[in-house]
């Protein structure tokens, strides 16, 4: 038996521990794991074709 | 959450540069193996090492707990998420609490891949209750 009222209405469930009954004790949303690459200008040093 | 293993980082580095031969690509050591699993830990995971993992024994298995079922492939960039078709589910029958902070998703012989902790840890699982990461749980992405 779920206790439905302990998890947040709308809120997708990451986890959840539960009793021996089956009752939501607590429960938290899930993770999202992302690497983000990124790039960026190196410095360019300007020159005007002179000496 | 940025939570990939360095090892892996490097690896996926060099075989998408020139770090091979005469500026090839570098080789990729392929993960590999059967089902990958889900480790649980005490304390959190970085990038360096895998967190302290949940004592063997009493509803947890060293190693952590194989994935069931394949999750949908990436496509265009999208991200993967898991467990794909069924919750992951451990049942503390230790006769204490457990304390989870972290997970680690590795191969079936270890190799860490990716890591993240859990929102609201840590989390106190007293004993005879259970623990699961529920389906779509877990969303990993590279952008």
């Amino acid at each position: 038996m779920t206790d439905e009222a302990q998890i947040p209405a709308g809120d997708q469930v990451g986890w959840r521990v539960l009793d021996p009954d089956g009752n939501v004790v607590a429960s938290g949303p899930g993770m999202v794991l992302e690497m983000a690459a990124g790039m960026t200008d190196a410095p360019v040093e300007a020159t005007d074709g002179r000496d | 959450m940025a939570a990939i293993d360095q090892t892996m980082v490097s690896n996926i580095l060099n075989a998408t540069t020139p770090t091979g031969a005469s500026g090839a690509p570098g080789s990729f050591s392929a993960v590999g193996g059967t089902a990958m699993k889900v480790r649980l830990n005490s304390t959190a995971s970085t990038a360096a090492a895998a967190g302290t993992e949940l004592a063997n024994g009493g509803g947890y298995t060293t190693g952590g707990q194989a994935v069931p079922a394949a999750s949908a492939a990436s496509a265009a960039g999208s991200a993967v998420t898991l467990p794909a078709s069924s919750a992951l589910s451990w049942t503390n029958s230790s006769g204490g609490a457990w304390s989870i902070v972290s997970m680690d998703l590795t191969s079936s012989a270890g190799t860490r891949t990716w890591f993240g902790n859990f929102n609201g840890q840590p989390i106190s699982v007293a004993a005879g209750n259970t623990f699961q990461i529920a389906v779509g749980a877990v969303s990993i992405s590279l952008s």
